[in-house]
């Protein structure tokens, strides 16, 4: 209790004991003691009171049951009569009439007079409604039998992820049940697939290799077209029998909880098919989740690849290519049939193809006729055009085309519009959920799909959720884009360094903090955070960021990773501006004290310390505590959590700082290799410091290799060297060039390969392409003919004037392959070529 | 036309087990002052109380001015006026707040009267209530209400605290306006020569019940009071109550019996002459009997000091 | 109804202690209260219940021989009870306004800002909303406790009736604080209706009470 508080309540008892005592000294307030000064009274109140007490007790009463009787809080179940069990739905609106016809006795005897038996009335039938709605686990069950709760009917929805296809067919036991996504319920489906006691006989032969090519040898994953399904459980069965059961019934019941718990134990095998192709199984199960108790639904979804497919968008990509990257509007069209599928392929390329990235400009700009936005104005309403798209179709995606266009929009919008419009959306929402959506690898951020939020995920970027199947009452998705555009705008802003605070830190800032606030959630304020500025400065600097967790108010003390910590510390410690910059360095000893707790093993929790690379230099201050006090859960984790810390501190690593990491840490085989394969991430010739840092320090026997022989010891540099032989193209080229095919056989096979299928942007290519030695050039046509940028059609081009025959005839064959596809109509290219309509 | 401004039809009011009023009938006419005597709890202030509308009787009417006394109107609460026992203003209220209520509540209330009768006693309008003496406030409330100029009013020992000149001057007044104003006044109090000074009629209240009522001047002129002794009774003479039967009016004998009780050794009673002479009465009640005239004081000592066996001028026997 | 200067200063003087606990205790929690100020704190709910039975009590010392020489003065009952209703508003007013103004002129956002909160200057519009919530609350109480207190007065049976009337009042209004959704505005509209029936009821009742002092 604070000391306002207690003075308050103090001043408070005092005047209430005055109170009284003045109300009962009779001389001064000459208050009547009932019946001692009273008349004979007259038989019945006078009319107006009674009415007045009638309607006073209906207007109280109405509004308690209306409470009790709608929110599922209180156990009521009224608003959603339609998601529970017909037979459960019936009783608890008996329950409710029967307490409506209580509330009307009782304010019928308030009518006839009898106020006080009328109260007295309402009580009980108010405590006795609220005991039978709440008085169990689930409303009514102290006389009602368990299994009334079971829902008759369970929606099941089955589907696919981890790719966007739609409308592909599904077929479970060998019956064909329909498109995805697909909609039964979990009884429709027992009836229509019949069930298979055993797999189906080619359930682990009919499978796909997908080869992943490197220099050394492929590595080979095996993908079944089968799926192995469990059928998801969404309720729980009754654990008793009903009431006053006879010893039959209670025999009975059992062995049909026994029948039931076995079929559900069942398998399921089903397929998956688009455009003729049947799809991969990623993960070779299926999964999915139930509903609570009365809102019944569950679903299964399946990781599926259609290789296919995606082969025939990499050469849609291809003939953009082509065509150097001057495409019409049926190239577009072609594109859209893939979704997301596309934006994601463009932004990948875009990675090391600029051209690709300027194609992904083009699209949004083609789609949302960007061409129009010409003013403000005009910018604004085509802007609103795409609010009100994501508004109808209950989904947004920066991850997507309109996700493209509104980052290319947003330069153009009027600025104090946007605000408005954002701080509008904030201000009406009035719950923040922070969600992060990891779409394919890329970060997105934006608002919460419930409430329109913005949040801030991993390593300081922004995240957004796509808003998909969320309910009407929930955030408005035309926010999502809004969250966007005001995030882009923030990035642009603060690429111009200056002193004053910019218009988001001027006005969404505070707005975010004054709407969002919630101490106990730290993340409600990450957003505001991340746009920084002077309101959230503030807002952090004055908290008691010095207290230790135990020493805040209760609805101050956050929990992170199952830790009781100071939220303001935390929140300041992810703070990037100026001043929040200044604080790490005044305050770093704060932080590494916050940062120790947050990492010390807690069972079941993952250490959270991402709050650290917000700021660079505050990890980097981390890093010497870090390495000397980590005590991983079990060994395999310690040179795994290290290296994954040094690789989120990006450029701020050295290779020293892996090695110290290497050298602290015991050493076993299987996290060594793990770990190993973590330096992919490093750019190459970090990467190559590193190996030869790792490489030098293993031949000086240190303490941490006790246990390993010379033979292992060689072991492990040939597994570095090998890490880095694999990415080093130069140290490729040499090798080819020196050594002859019989000499090195691996190495001739897979180069070749790998270009072709994972690597067609190596720089390798070109080197090959120029060498002197003809097999060498040989080796590039796979990589020329999968990926036919401007530059390697340039080298075909080359190549067909080549010296060599061989070299010539390969580059003709190539030329005619890429002639061909640049011909071939644009259909053929799209998701489903059979069910393509321009 | 109806002269009775006060009309009270068999008013009962109960306090708990308490009969504070048990069958009160009054009928007080306009232009008169009634003197409401009795002893202390008899009933007078309750009975002020509901004619004025304070309080509600638990059984039978009373009108005020032609109309319920629960149910006047705010233009009909202007022409009554009470002064009441353990009815006063806050202490803290001024002469001039106090006028300022008042003036509100009454649209013709004379201020320049009230302010005279204020000074009169030496009394400024800045001095609070509270400041005040027992009589002082007391002049007060009595010049609030003569200043309201009002057809009725009701004062519960208006002079109480008053010294002999200034109780002198306040029935003055008193009856000025009744005389002057055609109004009426019902005033309880205990000094009975303020009542032969001021009142036109006198009634008697006694544990909730009005025993006697009579014009003062009857009492004066008809009123006998007669004494019989016991010894000298006869069965057809006695008119002790346990056995005759009251009559109001004895017609075969005309006078009118207003109350009887029982000594030890003589039968009192009292009645109104009627026009007949004491020696007629002398013998109509035999002899050894004397007749008195009677005043006020005595006749009022004799009823509140008598037996249980009272008899009210309306012929209905109590036991 | 005419307004008599007179007779509303002497409700006025009587109101006196409740308004100026109504004005010390809302003023100075709208001042200092540290934190965030949410339309759930029932801190106010309880000064603001305070000054309410205060004034109902005050107001409705009927067994006072103020009171008595008040009510008998010649005013109607109407009369009478239209001026007490007027004073208890225009208390509930002078204690309410200076709040209010003092959280929507930013004197509260200046003051905790220049103590260093950190809620301040965020917070002020958050806080808008609260002062017309603490006006509801009177609205719901005032009419509720004066209907309670006269009902205490009527030569009748039942008399707690208007006590159990207040207290249902209450009751709902707790829960509807403890729960937050779809139905606050039909809350709302049901106490909205309570607020007339309770002042017609108290002022029908009004005429029958009894002065018994």
């Amino acid at each position: 209790m604070t000391a306002f508080s207690f003075f308050f309540f103090l001043v408070m008892a005092v005047l209430i004991v005055a109170v009284f005592l003045l109300v009962l000294r009779r001389r001064r307030m000459a208050f009547s003691r009932p019946g001692a000064f009273l008349p004979q009274p007259a038989p019945y109140p006078a009319r107006p009171a009674r009415l007045v007490e009638a309607a006073a007790l209906t207007a109280a009463a109405g509004i308690i049951i209306a409470i009790a009787a709608t929110f599922p809080n209180t156990g009521g179940n009224l608003l959603r009569l339609e998601q529970i069990p017909y037979d459960y739905a019936a009783v608890n609106v008996l329950f409710f009439a029967c307490a409506v016809v209580g509330v009307g006795v009782a304010i019928l005897l308030a009518l006839l007079g009898r106020t006080f038996l009328g109260s007295l009335t309402l009580a009980t039938v108010l405590i006795g409604y609220g005991f039978v709605l709440n008085g169990g686990s689930y409303p009514g069950s102290w006389f009602l039998p368990e299994d009334i709760i079971k829902p008759t009917t369970a929606e099941y929805t089955i589907d696919i992820c981890g790719t966007n296809v739609q409308d592909a067919e599904l077929w479970v036991n060998g019956v064909y049940l329909g498109k995805t996504p697909y909609v039964t319920t979990l009884e429709d489906f027992k009836k229509k697939v019949p069930y298979w006691p055993e797999p189906p006989k080619d359930f682990k032969t009919d499978k796909a290799n997908i080869l992943t090519y490197h220099p050394l040898g492929p590595s080979i994953g095996h993908y079944q077209r089968w799926i192995k399904l469990e059928l998801p459980r969404g309720y729980a069965e009754p654990s008793r029998p009903p009431l006053f059961s006879s010893s039959e019934d209670v025999k009975k019941f059992y062995e049909q909880k026994r029948l039931a718990e076995e079929i559900a134990k069942r398998y399921y095998y089903p397929r998956l098919r688009y455009a003729g192709e049947w799809g991969l199984s990623l993960d070779n199960a299926g999964w999915g989740g139930g509903g609570g108790r009365f809102a019944y639904s569950v679903e299964s979804h399946f990781t599926v690849l259609f290789p296919d497919r995606q082969k025939r968008l990499e050469a849609l990509l291809n003939k953009a290519r082509l065509a150097d990257y001057h495409v019409g509007p049926e190239w577009f069209e072609a594109l859209e049939t893939y979704y997301e599928d596309a934006w994601l392929a463009l932004r990948k390329a875009a990675d090391d193809e600029p051209p690709m990235g300027e194609l992904l400009d083009a699209w949004a700009a083609w789609h949302y006729r960007l061409d129009q936005a010409v003013d403000p104005e005009s910018a604004w309403e085509v802007f609103q055009r795409i609010c009100d798209e994501a508004e109808s179709r209950r989904k947004y995606t920066t991850a997507s085309v309109a996700g493209q266009a509104v980052k290319l929009l947003t330069p153009k919008l009027p600025v104090d519009r946007l605000v408005d419009h954002a701080m509008e959306i904030i201000r009406t929402t009035n719950a923040f959920e922070p969600l992060q959506s990891l779409v394919r690898g890329y970060k997105q951020f934006g608002y919460c799909r419930r409430t329109g939020g913005l949040y801030l995920g991993d390593n300081g970027y922004l995240y957004v959720s796509s808003g998909e199947n969320v309910g009407p009452w929930q955030s408005p998705y035309r926010g999502l884009p809004v969250a966007q555009a005001i995030w882009t705008l923030n990035q642009q802003l603060r690429s111009k360094p200056t002193l004053s605070p910019n218009v988001i830190q001027q006005r969404i800032v505070p707005a975010l903090i004054c709407w969002h606030y919630d101490a106990r959630r730290p993340e409600s304020l990450l957003a505001a955070v991340s746009f920084g500025g002077p309101a959230i400065d503030a807002f952090l600097l004055r908290q008691k960021w010095r207290a230790s967790a135990e020493q805040l108010p209760f609805e101050q003390q956050a929990r992170i990773s199952g830790k009781e910590i100071n939220p303001w510390l935390y929140l300041l410690a992810y703070l990037n501006d100026a001043a929040g910059r200044k604080f790490h360095r005044e305050h770093a000893g704060e932080i590494m004290n916050l940062a120790d707790k947050l990492h010390a093993p807690s069972w079941g929790w993952e250490r959270d310390l991402d709050f650290l690379f917000a700021d660079p230099w505050l990890a980097k201050e981390y890093w010497t505590h870090y390495v000397v006090k980590y005590r991983p859960r079990t060994s395999g984790e310690a040179l795994r959590d290290k290296w994954n810390y040094l690789l989120k501190m990006g450029d701020a690593t050295t290779a020293e700082m892996f090695v110290e990491a290497w050298k602290e840490t015991t050493i076993d085989w299987a996290e060594f290799t793990y770990a190993v394969n973590l330096l992919d991430q490093l750019d190459p010739p970090m990467q190559k410091k590193v190996v030869d840092a790792l490489t030098y320090e293993i031949h000086r026997r240190p303490l941490n290799l006790q246990g390993f022989d010379d033979v292992q010891r060689k072991q492990l540099v040939d597994m570095l060297r090998d890490q880095g032989r694999r990415y080093d193209v130069k140290q490729i080229f040499k090798t080819l060039a020196r050594e002859k095919r019989q000499a090195n056989k691996q190495l001739w096979k897979n180069v070749p390969l790998w270009l072709e299928h994972n690597a067609p942007d190596s720089p390798l290519v070109e080197m090959l392409a120029r060498s002197e030695n003809p097999e060498l050039r040989a080796m590039v046509f796979g990589a020329l003919r999968s990926d036919p940028t401007p530059g390697h059609r340039a080298l075909l081009a080359e190549l067909l004037k080549d010296p060599d025959p061989k070299v010539r005839a390969e580059a003709e064959k190539v030329a005619a392959e890429l002639k061909t596809l640049a011909a071939a109509p644009l259909r053929e290219f799209t998701s489903d070529p059979a069910a393509f309509s321009p | 036309m109806n002269d009775s401004v006060v009309h009270a039809v068999d008013l009962h009011r109960r306090f708990g087990s308490v009969p504070a009023l048990d069958g009160v009938n009054l009928e007080v006419s306009r232009g008169s002052i009634l003197a409401l005597l009795g002893p202390n709890g008899a009933g007078k202030t309750t009975l002020l109380r509901i004619l004025v509308g304070l309080i509600e009787p638990t059984a039978g009417r009373a009108e005020v001015l032609g109309r319920p006394a629960r149910r006047l109107s705010a233009a009909d609460g202007g022409r009554i006026a009470y002064v009441g026992d353990r009815c006063a203003p806050p202490s803290w209220a001024t002469l001039a707040l106090l006028e300022d209520l008042q003036a509100g509540a009454v649209k013709d209330f004379d201020r320049d009267f009230f302010r005279e009768l204020c000074c009169w006693r030496g009394l400024t309008p800045r001095r609070p209530y509270g400041a005040l003496s027992k009589g002082q406030r007391r002049w007060v409330l009595t010049s609030l209400a003569l200043a309201a100029r009002p057809e009725l009013l009701l004062l519960d020992e208006p002079a109480d605290g008053l010294d002999p000149a200034a109780r002198r001057d306040l029935y003055d007044c008193l009856r000025k306006h009744v005389t002057g104003h055609e109004a009426t006044a019902i005033v309880t109090t205990h000094v009975l020569a303020d009542v032969e000074r001021v009142a036109d009629d006198v009634a008697i209240l006694e544990t909730g019940r009005l025993v006697f009522e009579a014009p003062l001047e009857d009492l004066r002129e008809e009123v006998r009071q007669v004494e019989i002794p016991n010894d000298s009774l006869s069965p057809t003479t006695a008119w002790c109550p346990e056995r005759a039967r009251v009559r109001a009016e004895d017609t075969e004998n005309g006078f009118s019996l207003l109350g009887a009780v029982q000594r030890e050794d003589v039968q009192i009673l009292w009645i109104r002459r009627n026009g007949i002479s004491d020696e007629k009465l002398c013998e109509k009640f035999g002899p050894h009997t004397t007749i008195r005239t009677v005043d006020l004081e005595t006749l009022y000592l004799t009823i509140i000091e008598h037996s249980p066996d009272i008899v009210d001028t309306h012929g209905v026997q109590h036991n | 109804m005419p307004l008599r200067h007179g007779l509303l200063r002497i409700y006025w003087r009587q109101a006196l202690p409740a308004t100026g606990w109504g004005l010390l205790s809302l003023t100075l929690y709208a001042l200092i209260c540290p934190g965030v100020m949410s339309w759930r704190d029932l801190l106010p709910m309880q000064f603001i219940g305070l000054q309410c039975l205060l004034l109902a009590i005050l107001l409705g010392r009927f067994n006072t021989p103020a009171f008595a020489f008040l009510y008998s003065r010649g005013y109607s009952r109407n009369q009478l009870w239209g001026h007490l209703m007027l004073v208890s508003v225009l208390s509930v007013f002078i204690a309410w306004l200076p709040a209010a103004l003092t959280v929507w002129s930013g004197l509260r956002s200046s003051l905790h800002d220049w103590f260093q909160s950190p809620y301040f200057p965020v917070m002020a519009p958050r806080e808008a909303l609260v002062p017309w919530i603490w006006l509801g609350i009177y609205l719901v109480f005032l009419p509720a406790f004066h209907y309670a207190w006269i009902r205490l007065a009527q030569p009748t049976r039942g008399q707690n009736g208007g006590i159990l009337a207040a207290g249902a009042m209450i009751a709902a209004l707790l829960a509807v604080y403890s729960m937050n959704g779809w139905f606050a505005w039909p809350c709302v509209g049901t106490f909205s209706l309570m607020v007339p029936v309770f002042l017609l009821g108290a002022r029908m009742l009004h005429r029958n009470l009894e002065v018994r002092a």
